[in-house]
């Protein structure tokens, strides 16, 4: 008989946590009414750029993932200290190693299984309710032929993907800090790196390091895709996928090695830390 | 002996007890600046060699900007201090349960949600001035000692001193700031107050859905701009900054109090602001521990 402690720590962490799967999906709602009001109002508007709502619904919901995950990780062991449910849970044959990479999973490998489902059936929705008063003005088929449907969901599974493991540190910081502090794990998390970039560009004015954290938080797409230039056209979605320079970006694997750095640091915290 | 109680004091002092980052935060961040400063300080002499040979505008920004940018950093980080204090105010104590003996207090439930909105509305402001000036003090005797050592006269520095920003700039602004996130905290506190779990992505995700619901609804992207606007037009409306940019100075003559206060924008805020905080008092008399 197998207990499979890791799986049933990632389902606990789902059923705590109800706005993992609520806030994607509340986004969702919003992103449907919105397309709905556009099509009543202005149909034009919306034939004259038929892709754009498309990569706006997936870009706003790929970013809710990544804001549920960055709040979920930063409350993850500092939640459990400060209720004290700790105790419970340290009682359990569950080690501290389970129990943080189920944490870590929930950003890594859950919100971007569930925000893929999430985006495709928004988009399905969105051309649903778009074909009857959009089809008046043209052909079924040529609104098809200007719709990449399925380009663009392989292209979003990428940038999911590419999202997960470019964020990976950021998501380890985020739980070493709320393994590590007793209260304000918000500001420990935020201020060390806005105060250090204004500090480096007051002590040597320059701006390396608020370069680097940016570069932390959007160099999946700036590596990942062939950025658009201004003026020209917009490459298809699978033509602007640059994988293999994402690859071998050091910068990508280094992340990974920080992630794993700040994840092992965060399960020998716990093993120590007591409740609040 | 008489006994005045003073609830509202004590529930203020508790606060301040409670969370030591409301005071530690700004210092931390002031003292990391001045670390900074005292490692540019090392080729402060050059550079002020060369601004002297600007015209006085320039030199003027040239002297003033680091002066700035520490003002500007410990207002954000007094911002994000009170914003992060209003989110868990609320939400901490009855997540802990300690709100089962604060309540078991005779202090009530208006005192308790006001001695909290207390915090980022009076106490954080006069803290964040205090922070300002006495890093500016702190910058100042640090470049002038510098420039001395370096073999400038003091008549040739004394005419800059001038061009170092007034006290009179960082109180208003820490002030102003603090008028305008009236609104922001006291939303912020009424989720702390409502929310089960997840404060911030409740505090948060309304208006995110409400930006992308308008996005794609009309192509257009007032409320975050809206947003935008509660978050900094305190330095737009209270402040008047016309040269560009790298040339921005800040003199007392370019405060604009008049115009703040006769902004809807303010007035708008402070109501919305109080409404939350009546929700807020209503809500932390009904609801128990989470």
């Amino acid at each position: 008989m197998r207990t499979r402690p890791m799986y049933w720590s990632v389902r606990r962490e789902l059923w705590e946590n109800r706005s993992i799967t609520l806030a994607p999906l509340s986004v969702a709602a919003a992103l449907l009414v919105g397309f709905q009001v556009s099509i009543v109002r202005q149909p034009e508007r919306v034939r004259a750029d038929v892709l754009a709502p498309f990569s706006v619904a997936a870009g706003l919901l790929s970013i809710t993932a990544f804001l549920v995950g960055a709040f979920y990780c930063l409350d993850a062991l500092h939640g459990e200290r400060r209720d004290r449910s700790i105790l419970f849970w340290k009682s359990l044959p569950v080690s501290d190693l389970t129990t943080v990479l189920s944490k870590a999973s929930v950003p890594l490998v859950v919100l971007p299984f569930l925000t893929a489902p999430v985006v495709v059936l928004t988009q399905l929705v969105m051309l649903v309710i778009s074909l009857a008063p959009l089809v008046q003005g043209g052909g079924v088929a040529s609104y098809w032929a200007r719709l990449p449907l399925f380009q663009s969901w392989v292209a979003m599974l990428y940038s999911l993907a590419a999202m997960a493991l470019w964020h990976a540190p950021v998501y380890g910081w985020l739980l070493l800090v709320s393994g590590r502090v007793r209260q304000a794990a918000f500001l420990w998390a935020v201020l060390p790196p806005v105060v250090l970039s204004v500090v480096e560009r007051v002590a040597f004015g320059t701006m390396y390091l608020s370069a680097f954290f940016t570069d932390r938080l959007t160099g999946w797409y700036t590596r990942g895709f062939v950025l658009p230039r201004p003026g020209a056209p917009a490459l298809e979605p699978l033509a602007a996928m640059t994988p293999v320079r994402l690859l071998h970006a050091p910068a990508l694997w280094g992340g990974l090695v920080f992630a794993a750095a700040f994840l092992a640091a965060a399960v020998r915290l716990r093993r120590y830390r007591e409740p609040i | 002996m008489a006994a005045v109680v003073r609830p509202f004091t004590w529930s203020v002092r508790r606060e301040l007890w409670e969370n030591r980052s409301i005071a530690l935060a700004p210092l931390l961040v002031a003292a990391t600046m001045l670390i900074g400063f005292a490692i540019a300080a090392v080729h402060l002499p050059e550079r002020r060699r060369a601004a002297l040979l600007l015209d006085e505008a320039r030199q003027h920004a040239a002297v003033e900007r680091p002066y700035d940018i520490a003002a500007a950093i410990v207002l954000i980080t007094s911002f994000l201090v009170g914003a992060w204090y209003c989110l868990e105010a609320l939400h901490g104590e009855r997540r802990d349960r300690s709100v089962l003996f604060w309540k078991s207090l005779p202090v009530s439930d208006l005192t308790a949600v006001l001695s909290k909105a207390s915090i980022p509305l009076l106490v954080l402001p006069p803290v964040a001035t205090a922070v300002i000036v006495a890093t500016q003090l702190l910058m100042v005797l640090m470049s002038t000692a510098v420039l001395l050592g370096s073999g400038l006269s003091f008549a040739t520095i004394a005419p800059q001193l001038r061009f170092v920003p007034s006290p009179l700039i960082a109180l208003y602004a820490a002030a102003v700031a603090a008028l305008w996130h009236a609104p922001v905290y006291g939303w912020l506190l009424l989720v702390s107050a409502w929310a089960r779990r997840a404060a911030f992505l409740w505090a948060v995700l309304p208006f995110y859905a409400a930006a992308a619901l308008e996005r794609l609804a009309f192509g257009t992207t007032h409320l975050s701009s809206f947003l935008r606007d509660r978050l900094l037009g305190w330095s737009t409306e209270g402040l008047s900054i016309h040269a560009p940019p790298s040339l921005a100075v800040i003199t007392v003559a370019q405060l604009t109090p008049g115009r703040l206060l006769a902004s809807p924008g303010l007035w708008g805020g402070l109501a919305f602001g109080a409404v939350c905080l009546a929700a807020a008092v209503k809500l932390r008399r009904s609801r128990g521990t989470i």
